[in-house]
């Protein structure tokens, strides 16, 4: 546990990057409906063709159509602002730390800097996840109040009774636990973009990108050729545990290499 | 008390940036570090404060090893900076974010310097000028109440009643328990407040030594001398530097004794019975 003057360095660390960063934390809902409206009343999609082409939706057909098919599983990716939003936000408080002769003579460990920026990262994800799923859900109820029943009675006149809506339909929403999933993958590039900014002068969002491509690449290898491999090399006790192993390595490699890096620059 | 061994330091391998640097720096005084521009004054400073790591030799203050930056070391130290780096905040906010972490922190006291600078305190440092963020930075270090208090061109920015301001809050600042140095080219802001200075030069430290000890071997007389070590002509006349024999009490002029020993570091030499320390390379 921290002690007491731990606690107060830790707060002063949040209350730090709070004061950096709470206009992008307030705006972060209202950047995410933006982006949602946008999406919305993009070409192709029911609002748009009901907006400015209404021709499009005169047939009863083509509406059923819109209302099956037309919301997409892609507004998954909308979900993409919030690791763009953490960069942008970390990117200048990372400088910082850096930088500046100040940051680095404040009374805050790098270990307190770090955790305060998962805190806050986590905490970003957290909120646009849950404003992009709130947004997916009223939508979705709207949509059911207002047309599932004209739907359900077309589909049911051409015998189409029992009619399955995949989360590519309007009336059905995205699953909180997928959303969830997404935002924990999110947080799994964080490191590499933490250990690429200390590690390289310049360039650091390129390198976490190769080197996020890299892994994913190796992963993907490791996992083909090893893990979902039928033939009995490995029963699944064993696959457990080097996906544990492989976990637990990550998280120490991760904190060892940034440990040093923050600990060894100067400025 | 800060103890400095065999320091080298360089940002690039083949330029040297300090070099044999060996100095101890008790508590209770005000050092001046002097030297010309890139000789490594800044540089000094910031291997202090831990923002920078000796290439070889060794630095402690007060017990701790500054690279460590661990938390006893940095709540007991405040670095003003020549570049104020203070953020674009209100200064209520920079207070209540920052002076929790210094125990000693002074509230009132900085309330109080902020007032004399005539500076409010819900200002947002974003629209102060360069001199009034300055003040900000300075009032917060004073306030602190930390035991190394070290310094980089402090009095760069400040108009003239600031100055004053600046060199009476210093002199109320000082304790035994404290340390002040102070790295200026603006001498005469600063010549009655430092005890103590550090010459650096190419890369070396020239001179360390007390004004005291400095006075009683040197004397700065009107006019020119046949003995004169060094001389330099103003508006108002020629003044030379001459040797004390007599010892005679005299105000010492820190920036013509820098001029003097800058362009003749031999002066030193010539002085057998000399009990200042010098690092003459």
């Amino acid at each position: 546990m921290l002690d007491k003057r731990q606690q107060l360095t830790m707060l002063a660390s949040i209350k730090e990057f709070w004061s950096y960063n709470k206009n992008y934390i307030y705006l972060t809902p209202f950047i995410c409906l933006i982006i949602f409206t946008l999406y919305m009343i993009k070409p192709g999609m029911y609002l748009n063709s009901k907006l400015f082409d209404p021709s499009q939706l005169e047939s009863p057909y083509a509406v059923a159509q819109q209302m099956a098919h037309g919301y997409s599983n892609l507004r998954m990716l909308l979900t993409l602002i919030l690791p763009i939003m953490i960069i942008a936000c970390s990117h200048s408080y990372l400088m910082k730390i850096k930088k500046q002769s100040r940051f680095l003579t404040t009374p805050i460990t790098d270990l307190q800097r770090i955790t305060t920026l998962w805190l806050f990262s986590i905490g970003l994800i957290t909120i646009g996840t849950l404003t992009f799923h709130l947004l997916d859900t009223v939508t979705v109820a709207i949509f059911k109040h207002y047309l599932f029943e004209e739907v359900q009675t077309l589909n049911e006149s051409i015998g189409n009774l029992y009619v399955h809506y995949t989360d590519q339909s309007y009336f059905q929403t995205i699953s909180l636990s997928h959303r969830i999933t997404l935002g924990l993958g999110f947080l799994l590039v964080l490191p590499l973009y933490h250990l690429m900014y200390f590690l390289f002068k310049k360039r650091s969002i390129l390198f976490t990108t190769f080197l996020y491509i890299l892994l994913m690449i190796v992963f993907s290898y490791i996992q083909i050729k090893f893990l979902f491999d039928d033939s009995p090399r490995f029963d699944l006790p064993a696959k457990d545990w080097i996906i544990q192993i492989t976990t637990f390595v990550g998280i120490g490699l991760y904190i060892v290499t940034l440990h040093f890096a923050l600990k060894e620059r100067e400025i | 008390m800060i103890e400095i061994k065999n320091l080298k330091f360089h940002y690039k391998k083949d330029v040297t940036t300090l070099e044999k640097v060996t100095v101890d720096i008790p508590k209770g005084h005000i050092y001046g570090l002097l030297g010309l521009n890139g000789c490594g004054k800044t540089t000094m400073l910031k291997l202090i404060a831990g923002t920078l790591f000796p290439r070889s030799g060794n630095i402690t203050v007060n017990g701790h090893i500054p690279s460590d930056r661990k938390l006893d070391h940095l709540s007991d130290l405040y670095f003003v900076t020549d570049e104020v780096e203070l953020p674009n905040w209100t200064v209520a906010n920079i207070l209540s974010v920052y002076a929790p972490l210094y125990p000693k922190f002074d509230i009132a006291y900085f309330f109080d310097i902020l007032e004399k600078f005539n500076i409010d305190n819900r200002d947002n440092i974003k629209g102060l000028s360069y001199g009034q963020r300055k003040k900000v930075n300075i009032a917060f270090a004073l306030a602190s109440n930390v035991s190394l208090l070290l310094m980089d061109e402090p009095t760069n920015g400040l108009d003239i009643p600031s100055k004053t301001q600046f060199r009476k809050l210093i002199v109320q600042h000082l304790t035994e328990e404290r340390t002040i140095i102070i790295s200026t080219h603006q001498i005469r802001d600063v010549h009655h407040l430092i005890d103590h200075v550090l010459i650096v030069k190419k890369h070396k430290l020239l001179l360390d030594a007390s004004l005291f000890a400095l006075s009683e071997q040197f004397i700065f007389k009107q006019g020119q001398f046949a003995d004169a070590l060094y001389a330099e002509s103003h508006m108002g006349g020629t003044v030379s530097l001459l040797p004390n024999s007599k010892n005679e009490d005299n105000p010492f002029d820190i920036e013509l004794f820098f001029n003097a020993i800058h362009e003749n570091p031999t002066i030193l030499n010539h002085f057998d019975k000399l009990k200042v320390k010098q690092h003459a390379g």
